[in-house]
This record gives C-alpha cells, sequence and structure tokens, in this order.
C-alpha cells in the first residue's frame, strides 16, 4: 500500500505557488507533514483529496491513477478538511446517517453498525443526538472523524486537526487516530510538533511549497543529535539574523533570562551546552536551512 | 467612525468588478427601452398602425422608471442586504462586534453607503434612457419635446422614497435575520403585496392610490381623467395624494423597522424566535462488540439511482420546509385568490369560475411568483453545502455529478408540481366556494402538463446551468431575472419570431368546444425544442459541476478539457443536433405563412392603394341575391363553398368596370355570366380589377359564380374559422364590390350606401350546408329541410324576406333548447356543458320581443336562434337575420350576483334589438352611424330591463354605463368624438354615453313619447332602399320633436363632448310645519368640454334633479331644478324625516365624481 505523489505543482490565479515540485512516497502507518502556516501543507491535502486539480504531475495509490480515477478513489478516502461546517439543526446521528448512505451502505442494518462504530470510537455516542452546529471544537473534529472512518478508507486525510483543541481534547483526539492508524496511510498535517512526536512515524517538513525533508521521526533525531546548545542571550543578540546566528529557538527561563538554542558543529561561544535534541530542534533546523 | 465605514463600504464596492457589470446591463438596458420603443433600430417596424403614442410624454417616462423601479429593487438585497451580510458571511462580525464601535454609526454607514450606490444605479439608468431620447434618427412621430424635469420629478417623488423606504425594510430584514435572502424575501413580498392591494382595493382608488407601495397607482389616480391630448404633454403635478402616499410608507415602514434596528446588538447570536429539535434515533443494535468486515458497500447504478432518490427528497423537503419558500409560496396563493375573485367579477358582470378563468390570468400570475421561487431555489440548493460550510465533505462523496445534478433538477421540478398543485387545489376550493361543482380535472391537469410544468422546468434547468456557469449567487439570479424579464420585453417588441426567444410563447387559449384546440400541438412542439435545449443545458451543466475548492476560469477550462471524453460528447451533441434542426423546421414552418410584419403591412397596403385608390368613385353592381352550398369538414379543420350572387346595376350608368374583393384568408375563383377580361389584379391584398365585354346597362343584372375554401392549413396556421367544434364563418368570406369600405364624412355621397355594406342593400338569401354527422350546421334563415347524403347531414336555410348583407355559418355539437314567444319559436344551439343561462337568454328573447313588437312594429322571421360560438373567435354578440351568434363567454356568466347585470338577458335583448334597429333601419356609411344602431338599441336595451327587473337595477345598468363611457375615453389615446359622429371603433361612447344621452333627453319627456318618436323614425326609413338615415338627419328630426327646454341637453349631449360637476356646497333644513321642513342650499355646477379645439365655455342651461331619502333610505321625494350658472341657491319645502339629500339620483348627468352629489342631515 502505498501513495506515490510526483512532481506536483500548483499555482493560485493570484500568483502564489502553493506547491512546487512536490514528490512523496507515502506507506502504510502514520505520516505526518510537518510546516508553519502557508507552507502548502493545505494544498497538498487537498490535492491528495481530490478536491483541488494539480497544474502538473501525478499521484497514485498503488496502481490507481487518483486524478483521474477520482470516483474509484474516493470510495477509499476519508478526509477531515481544516474547517468545516454542518447543516443546521442535525444531529450527529442523522448526519453520520445520512453520510454512510451516500458512502454506499445502502442496508439499514450495517448502517446502524456502522454509526453506532464510529460514534463508538470518536466517543461520541453520549451526545449522538446532539446538534452538530452546537459541539464544541474537539467533538467537531471527533465528529469530523467519525464522518470520515464510515467507509473503512484506505487513506486517511487530517489537515491540523489539533488547533485549537484543549489539551485533554487532543489526547483524546490523537488516540482516535492512532487507533484507526494503523493498517492504513494516515496523513497527518500540523504546525504542531508534539502531534508528530507522539503518533507519527514517519515525517516530512515542508515550505513555501517544497518538501524540505522526509524522513523518519528516528531518524531526524539521530539527524540533530549533538548538535544542539543552549545557553543564555541578550534579547539584543538574538536580534541578528538566524542564518549568522543559527538561533533555532529561545525562551525565557524562570529567571527571566533569555535562553537560545542553537545549531552547530561545535559550541558556539563560552557558556552554551550541549544539550539533547528533540523533533522540535529538527523541525526549525530543517526550516531555517541549516539541516540539508 | 461613521466616515471609516462609509468609505470603507463605498470602496469595497468600487473594487467588485459585479458593480461595472450591473452598471453597464442597468444603462444598457435604459438606452435600449427607450431607443427601441423611439424606433432606433427599426424605424418602419416599430411604426404602429393607427394611433401614434409617444414614447418620452412625461407619463411615458413615469411608466418606464416604474417598470424599472421592480428591477431596482432587486438591487436593493444585492447592495444594502450584502453590504450587511458580508460581515456576518465572512464571519468577520465575530471581530467586529467587539470593537468599540458606535451602533449608529455601523448601521447608518452601512446603511448610507450601500444606499448611494443604488441611488447611483438608478441615476445611471436615467442616463441610459435620457441619452436614448437625444439620439439623432429617432422616430419624429414618436418624440415629444424633451421635458427633462419629469426625470427629476419620477426620480424625487417616487425612486428615490421608494428605494430608501424599502432599503430600510430590506436592511432591518437582513439585520434581524442575519441571512440576505430575508431581504430578497422582502422585495418579493413588496411586490405580490402590490398586487394583492391592487386586487383588494380596485373598487377604491383613491385608497389604492394611498396604499400602493410604488405610487405607480397613485399616479394613475391623478391622471386618470386626463384627455389624450393631455397624455401627450401635461407634466405630473404635485398632489396631496402623492404626499399620503409617501407619508403612509414612511410611517409603516418606520413603524416596521425601527423596533429591528433599535432592538439590535453588537452580540454573536441572535434572539431566535423558534429552534427545531432533531428528533433522536434509535440504535436497534448493542454498543459492543462490532465487527465491520461484513459491511456492504455499494456503488453501482442501482445504488447511485437510490441515492439519487434520497438526495431529490431531502432537497425537496428541505426546499419546501424554508420560512422564506413558505411565505413567498403563501403570497403567491393568496394574490391568486384575488386575482380569481378579480377575473370572476368584472364590471360587467360576474362569471362563473370555469376551469379555464381560473387557469388563464390567476394561475399565470401565480406560475410567475413559482418560477421566481425556481430562480431563488435552484441557487439556494446548489449553494446549499457551499453555504454551510460541510461542502469538504460532501464534495468528496462517491456520488457521481449527475446524480447531484439530476436530484436537484428532479427536486425542482417536484418543488414546482407542488406548487401547481396547491394553485390547481386553490382554484377548485374557490370554484366550490362559489357553488360551482362543474370540476374539470382533466382540464386543469392539461392547463398543468402543458401550459404551466413545461415552460417552469425549462427554466429551473436553466437555471441550474446558470448558477454552475457563474457559480455566485446574487449575480446569477440577476441574470436569471435579466434574462425573463429581457427575453418577455424583446417578444413584446415583435422584431424576432417570439418562438426563437428562450422558453417565450403566448399562452394557450381553452374552448368548451375544442380544449386547446389545434394550437395545442404547434405549443407543445415550441415547448419541446426549448426542452431539448434545457436539457443540453443540463448536461453542459454537468461538465461544469464544481465540486472543490472555488476554481478561477482557466482552472474550470482546463477541468472540462480533462473531463470531457468523446462519450460525454454524444449527447449534447445529438441534443444541439435535434435542437437546431427543430428550430429549422420551425423557422421553416413559421415563415410559410407568418403574419407579415408591420413594416411589410404597411408596404402591402401603400402599394394597393396606389394602385387601386383612384378607383374609388367607380359606381358598382348592387348584390340582390346570394345562394350559397357550405360544406364544413371540422376535423380537417377546412370548408369549401359555392354560390351565386344575382347582381344588379341600380345607378343611372353603365358599369363596364367591376372591382372585387375576394376573401383574404380564403382561395376563390370566380365566373360571370357574361364576356370579361382582368384588367389588373392584387394578388397579395386578392383584389381584382375586371372589364365587362358587355358594359352592365342600369337595371340589368348579371350572375356571378364563385368557389371559396380556406388556404391550405400549415403547421402554426390553422384556419380559425373551421374547428373540431363550433365552426363560425362570416359573410367576409364572399367575394364584395368596390374599393374596400370607408367611413365617408361627405353625407350626400355616405347616403347612397348602408354603413356595414356598400355594395348591398337587402339581399335574398338562400343556404345549403353540410357537415359531419354529430353535428348542427346553422346559417341565418329558416330551417327547410334536413337530410343524411353519403354520410354527411345537410341543412336547407331560407329567409322568408331580403336582409341585410350580413350572414354566419356554424357547426358545431350542439345541444338544443326550444321555447316559444307568442308563435316566434325560439332555439339555443350551446355546448351541453354550458346550459347554465340558456332560460336568462330566451327571457331577454323574450321581453325584447315584447317590447320592440309593442313600440316598433313585428319580428319579421318565424324564429330566433341563438348559438354560441367560441371564445377565441371574440367575446361579443351579433345578429345576423334571425341568428343571433353569442360567445362562449357571455354564455357562462354568473346570474347569481344580484349586483351585477344579468348578462345573458341583456345580450339576447340587446342583439334582439338590432332587429329593428340595425337590420330594419339601417343608418348610412358615415360617422356617428352607431348611433343610430348601438345607441338606441342599448338605451332600448335599458327600458327592457328596467320593465324585466324593477328600476332600481335599471339604475344599475345605467351606472354600468356610466363606468363604461368614462373607462373608455379615459384609457383611449385618442381625441373623443361627440356621439353624433362616433366612430365604430368608439364602443364605449356609442352603447356608454349612447344609452345615457337617450335616457336622459326623454326623462324629462311625457311616458312613451320617446319611444313613439324614435318609432316615428324608424317607420320612415325602415327597409328602405337609397338614401339611408344619417345622425344628423335623425338628431334634426328630434329636435323638431323634443320640447324647447331641452334643446341645450340635445346639444351638450349628441353634438359635443361636455362632462358635468354638480357639488353641494351646503345644505341645512328647517322646521317649517310639522309635517314640513324647508331646505336651503348652495351647488356649483361646471361643465367642461373635453374637445381642446373647441375653447368656448360651456353654457349652463340645465335640468338638474334632487332626491330625498329619510332614516331607511327609502326615497321621499325628487324635484327638478333649472340651472342657470355655475353658484346656485335654492330652497324647497320637503316633507319631514329626510336624512340625505342627492343631487342627480337618477344618474342623468355625464359626471365623473358623484361622492360630493351628497349631503347627509
Amino acid at each position: 500500500m502505498e501513495l506515490a505523489i510526483q512532481q506536483i505543482e500548483k499555482k493560485y490565479p493570484n500568483g502564489v505557488k502553493a506547491l512546487d515540485g512536490i514528490n512523496l512516497q507515502i506507506g502504510k502507518g502514520m505520516f505526518g507533514l510537518l510546516g508553519p502556516n502557508g507552507a502548502g501543507k493545505s494544498s497538498l491535502m487537498r490535492t491528495i483529496a481530490t478536491l483541488q486539480e494539480p497544474d502538473k504531475g501525478t499521484i497514485h495509490f498503488d496502481e490507481m491513477d487518483i486524478l483521474q480515477q477520482q470516483f474509484a478513489f474516493r470510495k477509499m478516502l476519508g478526509y477531515l478538511p481544516q474547517e468545516f461546517g454542518v447543516y443546521p439543526h442535525s444531529s450527529a446521528e442523522d448526519l453520520l446517517h445520512y453520510f454512510a448512505r451516500l458512502k454506499g451502505i445502502s442496508a439499514k442494518k450495517d448502517r446502524n453498525r456502522m454509526v453506532a462504530y464510529v460514534l463508538e470510537i470518536t466517543n461520541l455516542y453520549d451526545d449522538r443526538k446532539k446538534q452538530v452546529i452546537g459541539y464544541s471544537g474537539g467533538m467537531k473534529q471527533r465528529f469530523g472523524i467519525a464522518q470520515l472512518l464510515l467507509n473503512q478508507p484506505k487513506v486517511l486525510i487530517v489537515d491540523e486537526p489539533t488547533a485549537g483543541l484543549d489539551p485533554a481534547e487532543r489526547t483524546r483526539f490523537l488516540n482516535v487516530i492512532r487507533r484507526i492508524g494503523h493498517d492504513n496511510i494516515v496523513i497527518f498535517s500540523t504546525h504542531i510538533v508534539e502531534d508528530i512526536r507522539d503518533i507519527c512515524h514517519s515525517v516530512a517538513i515542508m515550505n513555501k511549497g517544497k518538501i524540505l525533508q522526509h524522513t523518519t521521526t528516528e531518524e531526524a533525531l539521530k539527524k540533530i543529535e549533538g548538535k544542539v546548545w543552549a545557553g543564555y542571550m541578550l534579547p539584543e543578540e538574538t536580534e541578528q539574523p538566524k542564518s549568522a546566528l543559527r538561533l533555532i529557538s529561545n525562551s525565557y527561563d524562570t529567571s527571566n533570562q533569555l535562553v537560545a538554542r542553537v545549531y552547530g558543529e561545535s559550541a558556539p561561544g563560552a557558556g552554551f551546552q550541549q544539550v539533547p535534541a528533540d523533533l522540535e530542534d529538527y523541525y526549525f533546523s530543517c526550516l531555517y536551512g541549516f539541516l540539508q | 467612525m461613521f466616515k471609516t465605514i462609509f468609505f470603507y463600504e463605498i470602496k469595497y464596492a468600487l473594487r467588485q468588478p459585479a458593480f461595472y457589470v450591473y452598471a453597464f446591463v442597468l444603462v444598457a438596458l435604459g438606452f435600449i427601452t427607450m431607443a427601441g420603443t423611439a424606433g432606433f433600430f427599426d424605424p418602419a417596424a416599430a411604426t404602429d398602425q393607427g394611433v401614434q403614442n409617444l414614447v418620452n410624454t412625461p407619463l411615458a417616462i413615469y411608466e418606464i422608471f416604474f417598470m424599472a423601479n421592480k428591477l431596482f429593487l432587486f438591487l436593493l438585497p444585492l447592495f444594502i442586504g450584502q453590504g450587511l451580510y458580508k460581515d456576518y458571511q465572512s464571519r468577520m462580525y465575530l471581530i467586529l462586534y467587539s470593537f468599540p464601535l458606535r451602533k449608529n454609526a455601523y448601521l447608518i454607514g452601512k446603511f448610507i453607503a450601500s444606499f448611494l450606490l443604488v441611488i447611483g444605479m438608478v441615476l445611471i439608468t436615467m442616463l441610459g434612457v435620457w441619452v436614448a431620447e437625444h439620439l439623432p434618427g429617432l422616430d419624429p412621430q414618436k418624440m415629444a419635446p424633451a421635458q427633462p424635469l419629469a426625470y427629476v420629478h419620477v426620480f424625487l417623488w417616487f425612486l428615490l422614497p421608494n428605494l430608501l423606504l424599502h432599503g430600510i425594510l430590506v436592511f432591518g430584514a437582513v439585520l434581524c435575520s442575519r441571512n440576505i435572502l430575508a431581504g430578497f424575501g422582502v422585495v418579493i413580498g413588496l411586490i405580490v403585496l402590490q398586487s394583492i392591494v391592487e386586487n383588494t382595493l380596485s373598487a377604491h382608488p383613491e385608497w389604492l392610490a394611498i396604499a400602493d407601495p410604488f405610487g405607480e397607482n397613485t399616479v394613475r389616480y391623478i391622471t386618470q381623467y386626463w384627455t389624450a391630448e393631455e397624455r401627450q404633454w401635461r407634466p405630473i403635478p404635485g398632489n396631496a395624494l402623492i404626499f399620503w402616499n409617501r407619508l403612509f410608507w414612511s410611517v409603516l415602514t418606520l413603524f416596521m423597522a425601527v423596533p429591528v434596528i433599535a432592538g439590535f446588538r453588537f452580540v454573536q447570536f441572535n434572539k431566535t424566535i423558534w429552534r427545531s429539535k432533531s428528533k433522536p434515533r434509535s440504535f436497534s443494535e448493542p454498543r459492543h462488540p462490532i465487527n465491520l468486515a461484513d459491511i456492504q458497500y455499494r456503488f453501482g447504478i442501482k445504488e447511485q439511482l437510490k441515492i439519487g432518490i434520497i438526495l431529490t427528497f431531502r432537497a425537496f423537503l428541505y426546499t419546501i420546509s424554508q420560512p422564506l419558500f413558505l411565505s413567498i409560496s403563501g403570497l403567491g396563493l393568496l394574490s391568486m385568490i384575488f386575482l380569481l375573485n378579480r377575473v370572476t367579477q368584472q364590471e360587467d358582470a360576474t362569471y362563473l369560475p370555469v376551469t379555464q378563468l381560473i387557469m388563464g390570468a390567476p394561475m399565470l400570475i401565480y406560475s410567475n411568483i413559482i418560477l421566481l421561487l425556481t430562480f431563488l431555489y435552484a441557487g439556494i440548493l446548489l449553494f446549499r453545502e457551499r453555504n454551510a460550510g460541510i461542502h469538504p465533505l460532501t464534495d468528496l462523496l462517491p456520488v457521481k455529478n449527475h446524480v447531484f445534478l439530476l436530484s436537484m433538477a428532479t427536486a425542482i421540478l417536484l418543488v414546482q408540481g407542488l406548487l401547481l398543485a396547491f394553485g390547481m387545489a386553490t382554484g377548485i376550493l374557490f370554484q366550490m366556494s362559489q357553488g360551482f361543482y362543474e370540476l374539470e380535472i382533466a382540464t386543469y391537469s392539461q392547463y398543468v402538463l402543458f401550459q404551466y410544468l413545461p415552460g417552469l422546468a425549462i427554466w429551473g434547468f436553466a437555471s441550474l446551468f446558470v448558477y454552475t456557469l457563474v457559480p455566485r449567487f446574487y449575480p446569477s439570479l440577476f441574470i436569471l431575472l435579466l434574462g425573463w424579464l429581457g427575453f418577455g420585453l424583446v417578444a413584446g417588441m415583435n422584431i424576432v419570431p417570439t418562438f426563437l426567444l428562450f422558453n417565450q410563447q403566448e399562452p394557450l387559449s381553452y374552448s368548451g368546444f375544442y380544449g386547446f384546440g389545434a394550437a395545442l400541438k404547434p405549443f407543445l412542439y415550441i415547448k419541446l425544442f426549448w426542452f431539448v435545449f434545457s436539457i443540453f443545458l443540463l448536461f453542459i451543466t454537468h461538465l461544469l459541476w464544481v465540486r472543490g475548492t472555488s476554481q478561477s476560469a482557466l482552472e474550470r477550462g482546463r477541468l472540462l478539457k480533462k473531463r470531457t471524453r468523446i462519450t460525454d460528447l454524444i449527447a449534447p451533441i445529438l441534443l444541439s443536433l435535434i435542437f437546431v434542426g427543430a428550430g429549422m423546421d420551425l423557422y421553416k414552418k413559421h415563415t410559410a405563412n407568418a403574419a407579415l410584419t408591420p413594416n411589410a403591412l404597411t408596404k402591402k397596403n401603400a402599394r394597393f392603394q396606389h394602385k387601386f385608390s383612384r378607383y374609388k368613385d367607380r359606381k358598382q353592381p348592387t348584390i340582390l341575391s346570394l345562394k350559397v352550398a357550405l360544406d364544413f369538414f371540422p376535423e380537417e379543420q377546412k370548408f369549401s363553398a359555392e354560390g351565386r350572387y344575382i347582381l344588379q346595376n341600380q345607378t343611372q350608368q353603365p358599369i363596364d368596370t367591376l372591382l372585387i374583393k375576394m376573401g383574404f384568408d380564403e382561395t376563390s375563383t370566380f365566373t360571370l355570366s357574361d364576356a370579361y377580361e382582368l384588367l389588373q389584379a392584387d394578388e397579395k391584398a386578392q383584389f381584382y380589377m375586371i372589364k365587362l365585354s358587355n358594359p352592365l346597362a342600369p337595371g340589368e343584372q348579371l350572375k356571378m359564380d364563385f368557389t371559396i375554401c380556406n388556404k391550405p392549413n400549415t403547421f402554426f396556421e390553422k384556419y380559425p374559422g373551421v374547428v373540431s367544434n363550433g365552426s363560425f364563418l362570416k359573410q367576409d368570406i364572399f367575394p364584395r364590390f368596390g374599393y374596400p369600405n370607408e367611413m365617408l364624412t361627405d353625407t350626400s355621397l355616405a347616403k347612397q350606401v348602408n354603413y356595414q355594406a356598400t355594395d348591398a342593400h337587402l339581399v335574398d338569401f338562400e343556404a345549403t350546408l353540410s357537415t359531419v354527422p354529430d353535428q348542427i350546421a346553422l346559417a341565418p334563415g329558416t330551417l327547410q329541410k334536413k337530410w343524411i347524403e353519403k354520410g354527411r347531414v345537410y341543412f336547407h336555410y331560407k329567409t322568408e324576406a331580403p336582409v341585410k348583407f350580413a350572414f354566419s355559418f356554424h357547426s358545431g355539437a350542439y345541444t338544443h333548447y326550444k321555447t316559444q314567444w307568442q308563435h316566434t319559436h325560439i332555439h339555443i344551439y350551446s355546448l351541453p356543458q354550458h346550459g347554465f343561462n340558456l332560460t336568462q337568454m330566451s327571457e331577454g328573447l323574450k321581453a325584447a320581443l315584447a317590447f320592440n313588437t309593442k313600440y316598433f312594429g313585428p319580428f319579421l322571421h318565424k324564429e330566433i336562434s341563438i348559438v354560441e360560438f367560441p371564445s377565441a373567435q371574440g367575446s361579443y354578440a351579433t345578429l345576423f337575420g334571425n341568428l343571433m351568434p353569442i360567445s362562449e363567454t357571455r354564455f357562462l356568466a354568473n346570474t347569481r350576483d344580484t349586483l351585477k347585470i344579468n348578462l345573458p338577458f341583456y345580450v339576447a335583448a340587446h342583439e334582439l334589438t338590432h332587429h329593428w334597429w340595425g337590420n330594419q333601419l339601417m343608418p348610412a356609411n358615415t360617422a356617428g352611424a352607431t348611433m343610430l344602431t348601438e345607441s338606441i338599441t342599448e338605451y332600448i336595451s335599458l327600458k327592457i330591463y328596467a320593465r324585466q327587473f324593477g328600476q332600481k337595477k335599471a339604475t344599475l345598468f345605467l351606472q354600468k354605463q356610466h363606468q363604461r363611457y368614462f373607462g373608455g375615453i379615459l384609457a383611449s389615446q385618442k381625441a373623443e368624438s361627440p356621439l353624433s359622429e362616433v366612430l365604430p371603433e368608439e364602443s364605449d361612447i356609442a352603447y356608454g354615453k349612447g344609452a345615457i344621452a337617450f335616457y336622459a333627453l326623454f326623462h324629462y319627456t311625457k311616458p312613451d313619447s320617446g319611444e313613439i318618436w324614435l318609432n316615428d323614425f324608424l317607420q320612415e326609413h325602415r327597409k328602405k332602399a337609397p338614401p339611408y338615415p344619417t345622425p344628423s338627419a335623425f338628431l334634426g328630426y328630434l329636435k323638431n320633436k323634443i320640447p324647447l327646454h331641452l334643446q341645450p341637453f340635445l346639444e351638450d349631449y349628441f353634438h359635443k363632448t361636455i362632462v358635468w360637476n354638480i357639488k353641494i356646497d351646503s345644505a341645512y333644513l328647517e322646521k317649517k310645519t310639522d309635517l314640513k321642513d324647508q331646505l336651503q342650499g348652495k351647488i356649483t355646477l361646471t361643465k367642461t368640454n373635453r374637445n381642446h379645439k373647441d375653447s368656448s365655455k360651456p353654457a349652463i342651461a340645465d335640468w338638474v334633479e334632487i332626491a330625498g331619502y329619510n332614516k331607511q333610505d327609502a326615497l321621499v321625494f325628487t324635484k327638478k331644478i333649472w340651472l342657470q350658472k355655475e353658484h346656485t341657491a335654492f330652497q324647497m319645502e320637503l316633507p319631514v324625516g329626510v336624512k340625505k339629500i342627492v343631487i342627480d339620483p337618477n344618474l342623468l348627468l355625464l359626471e365623473i365624481n358623484r361622492k360630493d352629489n351628497l349631503w347627509y342631515f
């Protein structure tokens, strides 16, 4: 089971090149797509989800050319967009029944079972009779997952699903994703590094329409191990260009002193100590071009 | 803050391309409307025959902008509604409302900015009209001197306040609902409200003038009494009614909008009035454990079909449960009910609520509401997912595009069908509420299935196409409205054949005789033609179907290319081939015998006049007798006839040249008993000039044999006189002699010919008719013999005495009703299902026989027959010898309404009276001829009516004559003729004013003296050879008979066009004795001459009656007073107990405003 994306390009009428020659091979399991806002993640997601035509390139799911065989691909696709609305005055259960019907479950018995299943798995069973429009952010995202699961998709695309969720909701949500991500391809886009760290095996970092890195989380950590240094800096010092300083990130500690994390083969200066690298260091190092 | 919001709104709108598109469309529309009607594009074609209407008079400018006002209304939601709604739509309001905004600055800034944009659009439309008005190359006959003030007035008095007030309502509705559709609902509501107000208040024009939301009826009210001449130049004056109308709507608007606007708060959630609850569904399955392996997914054709059905019903149920939908369709039904009342209760009579009446105008109006709902809900359905934001989920569903599309198209059809069914049900309930139970469900269904549903479906499919092509709701809606109004407008201009304009067709007309008849096939063919096109549009819609994120034109083009496979193109190509083929076929059929364009007709007439008018004084022989054998072939819509004339030279000179005019719609041949040669022929005008080898000496006779048959029927044009049931032919099929009849002013010449036939006086007539065995054929005369031969039935008719040259021939499956008056047999031949009023009609005949034979001599035939004819041939009634054709519509009067004239009785009595006045007395061919026929006949009908139903009912009759006269002259664009010179087309004067004039004149003479004088004149002239009597001879005769004090009366009523206005200025009662009161009062009488060429002030020398009524409204006294000056003080003794006095209680004066003729004590 593999999703092969080749040379995908997309330019919007306003001149923005959202996708600039994307190449990706995505296999079974959780795949994280990490990138800042405006990196082109949603464009890529929409393109894979057949909601947007690329200008160039191909996407294959195994043997299937999904840009040509959209209908066939939609049968095995589950998509949770970054934002979606619902019909007013509809309960979760009603909407799921409706979607299940349109997703091809024609037998009522099957539909009942499937709807019950997705409600269970997304922990919405007790709220199934409430109007979706009145759901909290996390509930609505779980409803999004519930509708996505109805057709037992092989390819799942979830676009920044954790944005705006509180920590408890986020954990609950990620657990759901983890449960279903096992046997399928799950493409998970986010700008929150922790999401990836928690559930993804494979990760790609994207910026300005391009894939900067595509690796596994272990590989990523390995690559940056021993190259992250921490030390105190004055706020004025951090205002120099990042490339000159190779500054990964900075934050204030409890004594209100600025702690900077800097990328380097050796200590960038006196007072800097080597610290254990994490995925966030990797992400920023990629983004700022420290890692090639 | 106000400034910031205001300028932001203006700049925002000016950045939208749509703004410029609207502006361009409106300026173009304004330009085309004026330039088109002023003959800029096709000067000759735009020229009307006959009356020339100026297109830029102040009144015409008003009319243009009142029409445009309806279009401007739709700009209100587009600008004012959208200005507000965009904050909700983009959810900007969540942020915006947290700012330290002042409510007033926010609302007023938004409103004024968007209102000014609307006003900008209005001004630019006005500019378009104004520029077109000043173009070179316009038809000068259509242009009055420009009056730019008319623009200013209509803008300041109407457009500006209308749009301001309605804009406030739209603003309030959108603010309250946070939904732009509510604004749209307000607009449709206003239009429907106007129609409701018009229908409910039609009897109270001054209230209507105040209540009309657009002020159209206010201007109509102000200008209602303008003469034709005033209409050509007079500016609309300022008037208190305009002020009251504006004030009324201002108060009403503020009353509705202020609470909404005052109640507005910067809060996230609006207060909702109702909240619907979703019904819980219970699971039949246990919660755990769940095995998913065996869940079946199906995507086959059958499954897609099932999904299509689900989507259809979902869309259908969604639509019909929307409050906006329910309120607009409810208003539509309401306006239909009002219209039903109006079409059944017409001025002349109340009509039975038969199916064709219900499915005619009322259903047509209601179907327009259905069309508006179609436009609206096609878009709402198409953008429903997008608007709810759920489209990222639904677009990905494994459901094919065509399933989505077809389910939407089907849902629209279902909605239309449901609404039509509601219309039908309303009609049926209305029928039952009127006690009418002849429910014709089949006819209803035919109307729905043929006339209404296909046209609506075509628009429905086209709407889906437009919304898909331009996937933005309001621009698309605007395109659709523009298309609908635009095609209608162009169709009205008569520039291209109507069927070439998208989905435009004249509505079908129905007759009890033959249903929709032969017109149905071409109607359905054209519908099918556009239906094919709309299916083609659906295929294109399918290719353009939007799924996924919004796309640029470039992307859509690429997608279209990618999506389109050869197999997808087969059906559209095939459909377009069928469409083009059918179009060519239709065009060929249309041109096969298309009616001549006005341009071609003018040319043809000019050619004819040029060629033959020089022969117009050539003396021609007179027809002495006509013998004809005529065969009807109803199923084939054909007839053929053979006939023979005996002609005689009744002049003093030999006649060597004959001018022969043959029936225009028929193919005819002729031979003469003497040798002749053809000198000239105009085949198009069917006019021949021949020279007799031996001139016809004075007194000598000549035979002419002729054959006639109808021109071949074509697909579109069938010979109208012969139909499957109810055929009706008249004397115009026969050859006639002389240059076509013109009304003559030179009375010495005119006296030689009668006004109905210049080539015949009284003729012997004999006809043998044949038809199919299940029909009866009728002609004037008495049936001599009836027989069956070779499967056809024959009827031989012959008149007992010579008759006027006016005949008709009928064939139909009639039922035969028989009765008798003394020795005269009465027959009524009518449709079996139209037997409602046969007794009333025969009563009318009997009453007319009784009255007329008493005063004017015997009825000269043994029998009299009424025969019904289809409404497509007209709604009139007439008399041919002893045969009285009466239109189907007259058979459908509802005589149970006692507040109206008993139409069947009156029609029969009136037409029979023509036996004496019109058939025995034949006037000369001069202006005023119809005074001697119609005016006298209508006066006698009034007397008969009074005799039958009493004086009170006769007053009602007289009241109708007043309405008829004033209604007619006020609607007319031409200067009014006096009664003595009344033209045949001025029937409202001949009938309405004529009856009043004779009634008023004879009112002040001894009882019966009027009838005696009339009879003396009749006996002097009846059935006499020329010279024929002229109106002036008659009035001269009358002048010698009437007393001196009535002479001014004769002058005012018959020779002039005077209208009276009399008014009680003051009146009071003083007790004189126990039995007597003294009345003192002042009255003012003014007289106006409607002839603007006659500037002399009408002299006052008038009798005026005063009547007094007691508490029970019973007449206590009537007195007449003689007025000789404008202001008159009067006093008189009255019996006690008078509570009300009325001036002119018997409606003898021609007076528009009678409200000030009353005084209550």
